[in-house]
């Protein structure tokens, strides 16, 4: 019997922990229990040999840190080998009438991916292909990823469990008493992730004992459509007269996982702190219990990397305002590579109300694969929200797939097989839902019931991937009503249809109706209204549209879906009837300020407002030469006397960069700029990069061009982008003691290859002398005296 | 000797204080002017944090030139120093998560004022975890000894490279998923690894 025919009958009991085991037998810390392997086999066999006798049907190769960050690959290999070996031999040898099959163990490799840590998302997937290759050729019956607490690492794992082998793979991750990972994962974002990528069971290990993660199997039981695992420790360790013990006792264990079995997990075992005595009083108890059967759950989930969005009831507002198309702005932004400008376009967006972000980069003339593989990595930690992927590339959609930290949108498929064949396979292996559009290589079909019929046509070729309907969102496509006064019609039967025939989710693009008419917005929010009432679950829109948002509100309020109108009385504070935009409130005390005086406090939206105003009448020179500049320079000079503070330094380097770019986009060409090139970066190894962000906008606000590479920046890079540049100034930062070796290493190289260049330097561990020392031109003890040093190079 | 298994625990916050917070960011003086600054960016931090701990008790020894810790030998004087008179120590590495480094990096370029003070906010915060870790570990682990101040690889003559042997004793990866880098950095960066002397009263 394979371990999938088992699973579908049975309870499975897997094994307990073994750390805690070695830990008695006298293994050392420090020591890499997966050497055991072939230091003490007799130890593991017996271990292993213990826990199946005890009852478990799965017990794992002692494999848990197997990987090539800790062993050489010959070495890699043997340990494996040997694990797989001791626990067949176990299998063998144990007298257990139970089916009997062993996992392949794979646990966290101990790096955090990008951005955060220093290991590539792609580092990752190769390192555990490599177990994954080698597990599989020795031959084992499934596969355990466990006790993640990074979903990225967890994607990165399972996507090399499933590119590697055909074998059934088991997903647990380690949740904190706030039942998400480290990483912010609740259960329900991890189950709609890791189901969209083919995982067969889902659950919890480690970190607590049974009781402790009662919500999160409740959460996964109520969320996911695979069987459920439950691993937990036997409590948490505590100290007892100078001994270690858990606080759970077998009993007690046992029947705390046992009431979870009840509720509907099918998958049990135990992890830190239990033992085959544990494994025993578990495996009493489930004797005679049937397993509940797993139910599907038919909900449209797609998850950011921290929060999960269901489709359904309220209406799902999808932020618009990341497109090039028609925006003047985001498409400088695109084609300037800046990513800034996007980053805070998201967070205004969530903040206006979007419950989803639409992604489009594209734009002729850019490498749109790379660029988007950007943005989606800055905005995904950016902003809360669910993205969603808008590329007609499939290159660019599966660069930004792969990196996605979630289960995103994928926007979109049509009804071509050409579309299909491209988009359902990376759906399958990523995981995703689909917005599908109704027409094919013939056009949009006229009729409700042309796009009927493509719609079915797509639902069934879904299925042959098996990808599951609830996964495809349709969008039945607006037409405007400007070329055809029945189009909104056609539109709205659809979306009814789509809902009670074929029991999907439908999104549009509500703009479209109005394209060609003066006055769109009030042709869009009745539209919009209109559909949602017809049952439309997600719309494409700007939710900085007043207009939208007040329909938004009101049909809401209108269709039962807003609880003791609570979202529209709190939005109905903020909005004008008759005026058309959401305002934002004003503080009139303000209204006296100058542009000079909003700077020195740091009021943004106040300087934005007068700089704008002033353009009206003041040339864009005069603006910045005697109200922006002088301001800059009283502060700048009240930091390097101690009258104002970093944070009051930065606040109004803030509100002096919101002036310049609102002068920016009103002035073509540049304005301020002084002619002096700075390239900067942290250097190699240095991840931290919030000083060398500070120095940075400094520079800028004194009209020095800077050129930021960002962090963990090697040395031949910062030689050839200052060469590219012709700088003539090089910024560097360090910030431990262990990277200024890489700071003297680009200094060195720099002066070599490019002996006119100054560098400077900067960090929390140089000093004047330390950075002579390393062969620097300057030390710059904060951000104003980079400044200071820069102004020297003025021509 | 290793005197125990590795544990780790989650303490619940103590409250923030505003002026160490304010002082991480580099104000001196008057704080009221930062203060709206401080309050966003708690609003925007504090629901995500979280206060994970693992640590061990290991025997110590120490001759003013070396010292052995949990059998791992390592010349600090100033270590040394430091511990006279302990016996064993404390181990541990405490981390409050990544949501700091998450919302540093969110605002990193588009507000570096908001980045530098929750930044400034984190390390408040993890300081704050490590003392408070201490006072429970003086209250209700060793209430018959005298803890010595933490000491951490970097202080004094004490390598940093002496966080490889931490992370070898304590795998934190493990249990609270702080990992460390080739250059030595954690990450989540807001985390502190550091020693604790255990003494006779």
């Amino acid at each position: 019997m394979t371990f999938s025919e088992f699973s579908k009958q049975n309870i499975v009991i897997l094994d307990g922990g073994m750390g805690t085991l070695l830990e008695k037998r006298g293994i050392k810390p420090g020591e890499k229990s997966e050497e055991w392997n072939i230091s003490h086999p007799d130890v593991i066999y017996e271990i292993q040999k213990s826990y199946f006798d005890a009852g478990s049907n799965v017990v794992n190769t002692n494999t848990f840190g197997a990987n090539l960050f800790k062993f050489e690959k010959a070495e890699l290999e043997k340990i494996i080998l040997s694990a797989v070996s001791l626990a067949k031999r176990a299998r063998e040898d144990s007298q257990s009438k139970k089916e009997k099959f062993i996992a392949l163990d794979i646990g966290p490799t101990g790096k955090l991916i990008k951005p955060f840590g220093d290991m590539d998302f792609e580092k990752a997937y190769e390192i555990f292909s490599e177990t994954v290759r080698i597990g599989v050729k020795y031959g084992v019956d499934l596969i355990t990823v466990e006790t993640m607490n990074d979903s990225m690492e967890t994607r990165a794992a399972l996507l090399a469990v499933k590119d590697n082998s055909d074998l059934p793979v088991i997903v647990t991750n380690a949740y904190g008493t706030d039942s998400k990972l480290l990483s912010g994962a609740s259960p329900e974002t991890m189950a709609a992730m890791l189901e969209g990528m083919g995982a067969d069971f889902i659950g919890a290990n480690c970190s607590l004992g049974p009781k402790a993660l009662f919500p999160v199997i409740e959460s996964l039981l109520e969320n996911s459509s695979v069987p459920t695992v439950f691993k937990p420790n036997a409590g948490l360790p505590e100290i007892k007269s100078g001994e270690t013990v858990y606080n759970v006792s077998p009993e007690e264990f046992a029947r705390d996982v046992v009431d979870m079995v009840r509720l509907g997990v099918r998958v049990v075992g135990g992890c830190c702190g239990t033992t085959p005595e544990y494994i025993k009083a578990l495996s009493d108890k489930l004797e005679g219990l049937n397993p509940k059967p797993v139910s599907k759950k038919n909900k449209t989930v797609v998850t950011s990397f921290c929060k999960a969005l269901k489709l359904g009831g309220k209406m799902t507002l999808i932020g618009e305002s990341i497109n090039p198309t028609g925006k003047k702005r985001m498409r400088r932004a695109v084609e300037e590579g800046d990513v800034d400008f996007i980053v805070s376009t998201a967070i205004s967006e969530e903040e206006l109300g979007a419950d989803a972000l639409d992604i489009n980069v594209g734009v002729p003339g850019i490498d749109e694969t790379a660029f988007i593989e950007k943005v989606v990595s800055s905005v995904q930690y950016s902003s809360s929200l669910p993205l969603c992927i808008d590329t007609s590339s499939a290159e660019a959609m599966e660069a930004a797939l792969r990196i996605y930290n979630g289960k995103a949108i994928i926007n979109s498929v049509n009804g071509k097989p050409s579309s299909m064949e491209k988009i359902f396979p990376l759906m399958k292996k990523y995981g995703g839902v689909a917005i599908a559009l109704t027409l094919d290589e013939n056009g949009i079909p006229e009729t409700a019931d042309g796009r009927m019929e493509i719609a079915k046509k797509i639902l069934a070729e879904a299925e042959r991937y098996g990808i599951d309907k609830k996964d495809i969102i349709f969008d039945p496509l607006a037409m405007t009503v400007s070329a055809d006064k029945n189009s909104a019609l056609v539109t709205l039967e659809c979306i009814k249809r789509i809902k009670t025939e074929l029991g999907c989710h439908t999104s549009l693009g509500v703009s479209n109706i109005s394209f060609g008419l003066p006055k769109r917005d009030i042709v869009n929010s009745v539209f919009f209204a209109m559909a949602y009432q017809n049952g439309l679950s997600a719309a494409i829109m700007n939710p900085a549209s007043a207009e939208m948002m007040k329909s938004y509100y009101a049909a809401s309020l209108l269709l039962g879906l807003d609880d003791n109108s609570k979202n529209y009385v709190a939005a109905a504070e903020n909005m004008e009837i008759g005026g058309m935009s959401l305002s934002v409130k004003k503080e009139e005390s303000l209204s006296s300020l100058t542009l000079s005086e909003s700077i020195i406090k740091g009021l943004s939206e106040r300087a934005t407002e007068i700089t704008r105003e002033l353009l009206k009448t003041v040339s864009a020179m005069d603006i910045v030469n005697s109200e922006i500049i002088p301001a800059l320079d009283k502060v700048g000079r009240g930091f390097e006397e101690g009258s104002v503070y970093l944070p009051g330094l930065l606040l109004s380097a803030e509100t002096a960069k919101s002036a310049f770019s609102e002068i920016k986009s009103s002035v073509s060409g540049s304005t301020s700029k002084n002619g002096v090139e700075i390239v900067i970066a942290t250097v190699k190894g240095d991840i931290h990069d919030i000083g060398k962000n500070i120095v940075k906008l400094l520079l800028e606000n004194y009209g020095f061009e800077v050129i930021d590479l960002g962090k963990d920046v090697a040395p031949e890079t910062i030689v050839s982008e200052a060469e590219k540049h012709s700088a003539d100034i090089v910024g560097l930062s360090a910030l431990m003691t262990t990277t200024v070796p890489a700071m003297e290493e680009t200094v060195k190289l720099l002066k070599e290859r490019h002996p006119t260049v100054k560098v400077m330097v900067g960090g929390a561990v140089l000093n004047e002398e330390y950075a002579r020392k390393i062969g620097a031109d300057a030390y710059a003890k904060d951000a104003m005296s980079a400044v200071r040093y820069a102004e020297a190079f003025i021509k | 000797m290793i005197k125990n298994r590795n544990m780790f625990l989650e303490l619940s916050p103590l409250p923030v204080s505003d002026i160490e917070a304010l002082r991480y960011a580099g104000v001196r003086g008057e704080t009221e002017e930062y203060e709206n600054l401080l309050s966003l960016c708690k609003a925007e931090l504090l629901p995500n944090l979280r206060g994970l701990v693992t640590y061990r008790v290991v025997d110590f020894y120490a001759d003013g030139e070396f010292c052995e810790i949990g059998g791992i030998r390592v010349k600090s004087r100033s270590l040394s120093k430091a511990f006279f008179g302990s016996k064993s120590a404390i181990i541990f590495v405490a981390t409050v998560g990544l949501t700091a480094d998450r919302l540093v990096k969110k605002y990193e370029g588009i507000s570096v004022s908001r980045a530098h003070m929750i930044n400034a906010l984190a390390t408040e915060r993890i300081e704050s975890l490590c003392d408070s870790f201490a006072d429970m570990a003086q209250r209700e682990l060793f209430s018959e000894y005298a803890l010595t101040k933490r000491f951490s690889a970097g202080y004094g003559d004490l390598p940093l490279e002496f966080q490889r042997d931490i992370f070898m004793l304590l795998t934190p990866e493990k249990y609270i998923g702080v990992t460390l880098n080739d250059s030595l950095l954690m990450t989540p960066t807001k985390s502190v690894s550091a020693l604790i002397g255990i003494k006779n009263k």
